[in-house]
């Protein structure tokens, strides 16, 4: 697995200026280790999964009869 | 029959018994309720809108109904408190967050509708943490020790039950918000399968995760609610047309030659000792009703919680971005801050985590190729106190929601029924529960063996000192 770039809180501000949302300062520290811990298992647990597992969340074509 | 001043103790079971045969009024079982409530909740602060007129002209409804032999089951005249998630018409609604402290719905949600349908009687609207998003309910107090929380998000619930201020209520449940409860007041809660009860008029959380679910003192009353409330729910396309059973019938037949799956992993590790030794005694007590106890591994395991988290935080933030955009100041601190981070959130990450989820699916399914049940810790820990920010185990210290999520998320990604029953006591008096999990919409077998362990103990009929 190729290494995770861990989150900076300066990342975590221009997300928060992308999502047009109002980050409060403080959280930006906690936020940035939130993501990369979670970034980091996920990407790391991506390597066992098979390439042709689709997400959980697939569209479901049917129609209520 | 239990003397006036014990009427709040009763079982809706055995509450229904008395009144489908006319030995008690819906009358004297709600003002005796109503009176437990004044007693006891200015203390638990659980009941964020008592409706105690509205209860009572409904209990004389429902004793009119009945006099007139218009029995509807076993839940007519049962007062119930509801989930303040929950929409109730013409009651506020505020999911206990500032943002909703004005919002009165105009209709009920699917699962009020078919509680009223069933003659149920509406005590109030009972505290949930923000929006659903923690495991405190401030300022719910657990009613086992007045310096713990009642855990959440379905704590007002949870505590309520506990001191007798209702026969039944209401819960959700993402990542273990009935089952947390459930375990650390003392009382029973299931998680249905995904897909098997409505969430149509209820506060998202997690579009992927959530579900709702009933709550009470015995698995019993547990099994006579699941029974009003599931069911294909045309407003709500997550809902699965699958027929639903007699729960409560389907309670008898005890549990000899059950497959009971015990982890030797994961949910052995980071285990306070009295958790984990009531949770022992708990098997032994399976296994002398004749279950077969059966050992197996749960792969990855250690990638659930990570899975879980980066699926509940984005899609909660998703669910809120229109108003975080405007009115972002007035959430409460923490979920202002995980609303914060699933802004943040990368695509390739929640869609990862996605995969992983539909990898773990698989991999239960063949867990339980050898199974009826598994059985586990609801949670590693007791009761919290209010304030705590961490849980230690040895040299470890967790914060409090990962303790509350580890054991129960995993059952909300792989959507599968998962009950809680009490089990035991630490030694300080906080109790613990046993998690029984089961296959998909087989929520009979879980109940059926919930109840066997329960009967075959006193766990459940234990009251806090209030």
């Amino acid at each position: 697995m190729t290494d995770v770039r861990g989150v900076t809180p300066d990342d975590v501000t221009l997300l928060a200026r992308v999502a047009g949302i109002e980050l409060y300062a403080p959280d930006a520290d906690g936020i940035a280790v939130q993501l990369t811990e979670l970034r980091t298992a996920v990407m790391r647990r991506a390597g066992g999964i098979p390439a042709d597992m689709a997400p959980a969340v697939m569209f479901d074509a049917r129609w209520e009869g | 029959m239990a003397g006036a001043n014990e009427l709040h103790w009763l079982s809706i079971s055995e509450a229904s018994e008395l009144i489908a045969s006319k030995k008690l009024s819906p009358v004297e079982l709600t003002r005796a309720v109503l009176e437990r409530i004044r007693a006891v909740d200015g203390r638990l602060k659980a009941f964020v809108t008592l409706l105690a007129p509205e209860a009572e002209a409904a209990a004389r409804a429902a004793e009119a109904s009945i006099q007139h032999g218009q029995y509807r089951g076993p839940l007519h005249g049962i007062p119930v408190a509801i989930k303040d998630l929950y929409d109730t018409a013409g009651i506020k609604t505020t999911s206990c967050s500032k943002l909703r402290a004005s919002y009165v719905p105009k209709e009920d949600c699917t699962v009020v509708r078919k509680l009223r349908e069933a003659g149920a009687i509406i005590l109030g609207k009972v505290t949930t943490h923000e929006f659903a998003f923690g495991f405190d309910s401030p300022p719910t107090r657990n009613p086992w020790n007045l310096d713990c929380t009642p855990s959440g998000s379905s704590g007002g619930s949870g505590a309520a039950l506990a001191a007798g201020m209702c026969l039944g209520a209401t819960g959700s449940d993402t990542g273990g918000s009935i089952r947390a409860p459930a375990a650390v007041n003392g009382i029973a809660g299931i998680k249905p399968t995904y897909g098997r009860v409505s969430k149509r008029g209820v506060a998202v959380l997690s579009w992927s995760l959530d579900t709702t679910g009933p709550m009470a003192r015995t698995v019993k009353d547990v099994a006579l609610m699941l029974r009003v409330i599931a069911g294909r729910d045309s407003l709500d396309e997550t809902t699965v047309d699958v027929p639903v059973p007699d729960y409560a019938a389907a309670l008898a037949g005890g549990i000899r030659g059950l497959r009971v799956g015990v982890p030797r992993n994961y949910f052995s590790e980071d285990v306070q000792p009295p958790v984990a030794a009531a949770v022992r005694d708990a098997l032994a007590v399976l296994e002398a009703q004749g279950a077969r106890l059966v050992e197996v591994d749960i792969p990855d395991a250690e990638y659930l919680l990570p899975t879980f988290f980066s699926i509940v935080i984005p899609e909660a933030a998703s669910y809120h971005h229109e108003t975080f955009l405007e009115r972002g100041h007035e959430y409460g601190e923490d979920v202002r801050a995980l609303l914060e981070t699933g802004e943040a959130f990368l695509a390739t990450t929640y869609i990862t985590a996605q995969r992983s989820r539909a990898a773990f699916k698989n991999a239960f399914r063949e867990v339980f190729r050898q199974l009826d049940v598994l059985a586990t810790p609801t949670l590693p820990v007791t009761a919290a106190r209010a304030g705590q920010a961490t849980y230690r185990f040895g040299g470890r210290e967790e914060p409090v929601f990962g303790a509350f999520a580890r054991f129960c998320c995993p059952f909300n990604l792989a959507g599968l029924p998962a009950v809680s029953v009490p089990c035991g006591f630490s030694p300080d008096t906080l109790p613990i529960g046993l998690q029984l999990v089961g296959k998909p919409f087989d929520e009979a077998s879980v109940l059926r063996a919930a109840h066997a362990f329960e009967q075959a103990t006193d766990w459940h009929t234990q009251r806090p000192q209030l």
